[in-house]
């Protein structure tokens, strides 16, 4: 819309405010003043009943039937730029796969055989990407390689696939206090 | 003066002499004459007789001594021939090895293919033998072979499928399940030497004993009873040899054969033959009998396969049976054992009949040996000869061993690749090899089809492509395709062209707008003039589009060239050209508009490693061919792993991801999920000026896939990324669903995401904004007022509602 068309909208609707609005401001409302009345003795009250006497059945009135309300503009569900997509799920079989590959690795890693460890998680990997433990191991083995750069960057992989397992997530923190301990480049 | 007389004629004088006065006077009969008078011979010539005595013995020592001396060099020889390496044995190269578990989606076509490839042969009831497999509707039973380096030995497995997929795997032998399954590495190429000879080694003890006999029967059959010479049959074949004129019949042992094989030149001559039989003698003095028969077996040649030379029974029982030497049944044997005479004349493959009825001689001459009963012969004469079938010793993934040749010679030279026997692993999926090749061919087959004035005669200047397939997290290269035909020519469109990527460049300006611009920033499509180097330069859309300004997401998604430039501007052309340098593209890239779209030459292998760190949450891989490297024993000599370098955060990562999964949900990719692949792909579409080239890269958390299309001499292709290259990358994708888990990328920290207006890019205002999109921003970037355009529409819908309110009540 050009900013003049903008303009002309404005200025047509602020006159349209300021007529309507003096129009149908509404009054205020002064009641007239009340004649004085002399003051009622209170009566003594009535016995109660030792039956309790039900509460008079009011007439039901029908409902008034409610005002008509403008109708709603229907505007459609924001599209989502996140595809609808399979979420990881433990039991998948291609995660219970590459878990298998993991714990082959992790025993490997026990016995100081860090190259052999790498190449079996390379597959774990290969299989499942979102199996956070497998970063975590080659962060392991690259640490035991001396190799402070690659374990950074599977640490901190590991870091992103684990952030919502709290139980990995403290080993992933501690992994790192080690990296950051170990000397050579980053 | 008497004329001297040699001494020789002296004494040879004086010997007829004598000899006819012995006889003279021995002619009487009698009793002990002649030895009487030989008696008084020698007395009287007691000093000529020591004399000769004293020189044959001198003569008799001298050859005794020369013979020593040249057997005990002959047997240095020996020693340092058998002590040092045997053999020059071709250097192997492998795939990957397949990994298999319950739950995985499988090409079944392409799965049998590489179960024929790795050698295993169809049988009609279950697998007996390691290498067989047998069929039976969805179940397939294998009998797995060894894994090599002894990781794991073969066993019987069930494998049945359901679906498209594995749904179980179990342990034939215990029914135990099976969760994960590797198969061996698959053989790609061999290293030969010179010689062209291939050779697998065996040890004696893998040799069934109906098989040595067999062999026995065929060459020597007295072989564990003499010492290297068999005299019986040395004077058989010189009789033969004297009656026919010359030198026809072997008498030769075993071991005579290995001395001629492993040390003398083959020519038939008396001289060689002595040298042969002196060598024999030696080497029966050095080495035990099975220790020389296994050198035998190992040497001895068993025909030709092509231009490959068959060396050793363990090659041959491959090459003629399609299984290893401890398989071989008794009538194999004897087919192999009747080979060795001559190998081209006695091939099954060249005549049958003539290998059946050498066959049947070996069988006799083991039933006449006592080695076999008369049922056994007779059984085994009654059987044809079924053979496994040539196979010619060409190389799969030719582009790729290649590749990865020239990596190899930075480590081995050729001599040590040709000899030393080394096993060498790489990373190619032969699956998703066997998938891009096949897309690729028939891709470019089709497009000539659609198109035949694309057609070439010539394989030289034919239309091209070229595939290359990643694991973006690892580096892994799963499959290369430098070429429609390797045959035609050796260039590898992968590796070695530099070509102009086009739109597929975009994506590096958009990352580069990361820091000030967000998916929702406003983009301008009005035509712009630029002024470079004094030349004036306005960049066109590859179609009109008649908005004049749109989000940055719909600009990527579209291929918008003018906003593209115009956002390329904006950043600061340096800027982008430092943002592409991090991720280490070898080609130059010059700061002017044009190369934000793509007119810098790239390498196709550089740009696809570039994309794998938007799949990989910032990390850029490098790619990898070779994984390790073993000897002959198994020990591992070199390994490669996987190497990654942080060059954008997992933020600006995610966002890449995000922008480009719109390019194939509503922008130029959008055909894909017509093309059959329906799960989120992230991916970008290029065309170059003119057509002259066309591609897609696409990719999912699992795997990257890059495809070109285009001719070598920059003619135009008439074609579009997405209309040439997609189309191949689709069908290579829906041949390979074990790569396609349908997942989507792990959002990290800083990335947020909010409803928007899609009009304005700011925050939607519910139920005014009529169309909102919940877009994804890096955090610190995402808009923080409402929506301007559609606030104030809100604001003069409300005043007429309620003027229409007031108006309507009484």
């Amino acid at each position: 819309m050009s900013a003049n068309l903008k303009w002309i909208i404005l200025i047509t609707v602020g006159a349209l405010l300021f007529t309507f609005g003096c129009a149908t401001r509404p009054q205020k409302i002064v009641a007239p003043p009340q004649p004085a009345q002399e003051p009622v003795t209170p009566q003594a009250p009535e016995p109660q009943p030792t039956v309790p006497t039900p509460a008079p059945v009011e007439p039901q009135k029908e409902a008034a039937p409610p005002e008509p309300e403008a109708p709603p503009l229907e505007m459609p569900a924001p599209r989502s730029t996140v595809p609808s997509a399979k979420q990881p799920d433990k039991t998948a079989p291609r995660t219970v796969a590459s878990l298998k590959l993991t714990e082959q690795a992790r025993i490997l890693l026990d016995s100081k055989r860090p190259d052999d460890a790498i190449g079996i998680l390379e597959k774990a990997v290969n299989i499942d990407t979102n199996n956070g433990q497998n970063y975590y191991y080659l962060a392991e083995a690259w640490i035991m390689k001396g190799n402070k750069t690659q374990a950074v960057e599977f640490n901190r992989m590991a870091g992103l696939y684990l952030k919502n397992d709290a139980p990995w997530m403290v080993k992933v923190q501690q992994q790192k206090g080690r990296i950051d301990k170990m000397k050579g480049a980053r | 003066m008497t004329k001297k007389v040699s001494p020789v004629r002296s004494i040879i004088e004086k010997g007829t002499e004598y000899l006819n006065f012995g006889f003279y006077k021995c002619n009487n009969i009698e009793k002990d004459c002649f030895k009487k008078l030989i008696m008084k011979i020698l007395k009287r010539n007691r000093h000529i007789i020591v004399t000769l005595l004293k020189v044959t013995g001198i003569i008799f020592a001298l050859i005794l001594l020369t013979a020593t001396a040249y057997g005990w060099s002959i047997s240095k020889d020996i020693e340092k021939r058998f002590s040092g390496r045997r053999w020059s044995i071709p250097s192997k190269v492998y795939s990957d090895s397949a990994i298999l578990y319950p739950g995985q989606a499988i090409n079944t076509v392409l799965f049998f293919e590489m179960l024929k490839d790795l050698g295993y042969r169809e049988v009609t009831n279950t697998p007996a033998q390691k290498g067989e497999m047998h069929r039976k509707g969805n179940v397939i039973e294998i009998f797995l072979n060894d894994l090599p380096s002894q990781k794991r030995a073969g066993f019987l497995v069930k494998m049945t499928t359901s679906n498209g997929a594995i749904a179980d795997i179990s342990n034939m032998q215990n029914n135990d399940p099976v969760p994960l399954l590797e198969l061996e590495p698959e053989e790609l190429s061999l290293f030969f030497g010179p010689d062209r000879e291939q050779r697998r080694l065996i040890s004696i003890g893998q040799v069934p004993d109906h098989v040595k006999k067999a062999i026995m029967a065929a060459e020597d059959a007295s072989f564990y009873n003499h010492h290297g010479l068999d005299f019986t049959a040395i004077a058989r074949a010189l009789y033969k040899d004297i009656t026919s004129k010359g030198i026809r019949q072997g008498g030769s042992t075993i071991t005579q054969q290995l001395a001629k094989n492993y040390f003398l030149t083959p020519e038939k001559t008396i001289s060689r033959k002595l040298k042969e039989m002196l060598l024999a003698v030696v080497m029966e003095t050095k080495y035990e009998k099975d220790e020389i028969l296994e050198i035998y077996l190992n040497e001895i040649y068993f025909g030709q396969n092509g231009s490959v030379a068959i060396n050793g029974l363990g090659e041959a029982s491959y090459f003629y049976f399609g299984k290893p030497v401890d398989q071989l049944s008794l009538m194999e044997g004897a087919v192999i054992a009747g080979l060795i005479r001559a190998p081209n004349l006695y091939s099954p493959y060249i005549n049958q009949e003539r290998s059946r009825g050498r066959r049947d001689q070996v069988l006799k001459n083991m039933l006449k040996e006592g080695w076999i009963t008369q049922a056994e012969y007779e059984t085994a004469i009654a059987l044809p000869i079924e053979t496994a079938g040539t196979q010619t010793y060409g190389r799969k993934a030719p582009y790729f061993t290649d590749y990865l040749s020239t990596q190899l010679e930075e480590l081995y030279t050729k001599d040590d690749l040709s000899t030393l026997g080394l096993s060498i692993y790489t990373t190619l999926d032969t699956q998703v090899q066997k998938a891009a090749e096949t897309a690729l061919s028939k891709g470019l087959a089709r497009l000539e089809k659609a198109n035949p004035s694309l057609r070439q005669k010539d394989p030289q200047k034919q239309l091209q492509g070229a595939i290359i397939v990643l694991q973006p997290k690892t580096g892994y290269i799963l499959a290369m395709v430098g070429g429609r035909d390797y045959g035609a020519t050796q260039f590898n469109r992968i590796t070695q062209a530099k070509r102009q990527p086009g739109s597929t460049f975009k994506p590096f300006v958009y990352l580069t707008s990361l820091d000030t611009f967000t998916p929702a920033s406003r983009l301008s499509n009005i035509p712009v003039t630029y002024k470079i180097a004094g030349k004036e330069w306005t960049p066109e859309n590859y179609s009109p589009i008649p908005e004049e300004e749109m989000s940055m997401r719909t600009a990527l998604a579209r291929s918008v060239n003018i906003a593209t430039v115009d956002l390329a501007m904006k950043v600061g052309l340096d800027n982008v050209v430092k943002t592409a340098s991090g991720f280490h593209f070898s080609t130059t890239l010059e700061p002017y508009p044009s190369m934000a779209l793509g007119s810098f030459e790239v390498i196709p292998l550089e740009l696809a490693r570039a994309y794998c760190a938007f799949a990989s949450d910032g990390l850029l891989p490098v790619p990898l061919s070779l994984r390790s490297v073993m000897d002959e024993k198994g020990n591992a000599l070199n390994s490669r792993h996987l190497e990654v370098e942080q060059v954008i955060t997992p933020a600006k990562a995610y966002i890449m991801s995000s922008l480009l999964n719109s390019v194939v949900v509503e922008g130029t990719a959008a055909s894909l999920s017509s093309l059959g692949v329906r799960q989120p792909v992230a991916g970008k579409t290029g065309t170059t000026n003119d057509s002259r080239d066309a591609w897609f890269v696409g990719y999912t958390p699992d795997i990257l896939a890059m495809v070109w299309v285009g001719f070598d001499d920059g003619t135009t292709m008439k074609g579009t990324g997405a209309s040439a290259a997609l189309p191949i990358w689709a069908d290579l994708m829906k041949n390979i669903p074990q790569y396609l888990s349908g997942g989507w990328f792990m959002r990290p920290d800083g990335v947020v995401d909010r409803v928007i207006c899609t009009e304005s890019g700011q925050l939607a205002i519910p139920g005014q904004c009529p169309d909102t999109l919940d877009e994804v921003f890096l955090e610190g970037l995402a808009p923080t007022e409402t929506c301007p355009i559609h606030q104030a529409k809100g604001t003069i819908k409300n005043i007429i509602q309620e003027i229409k309110n007031l108006v309507s009540k009484p």
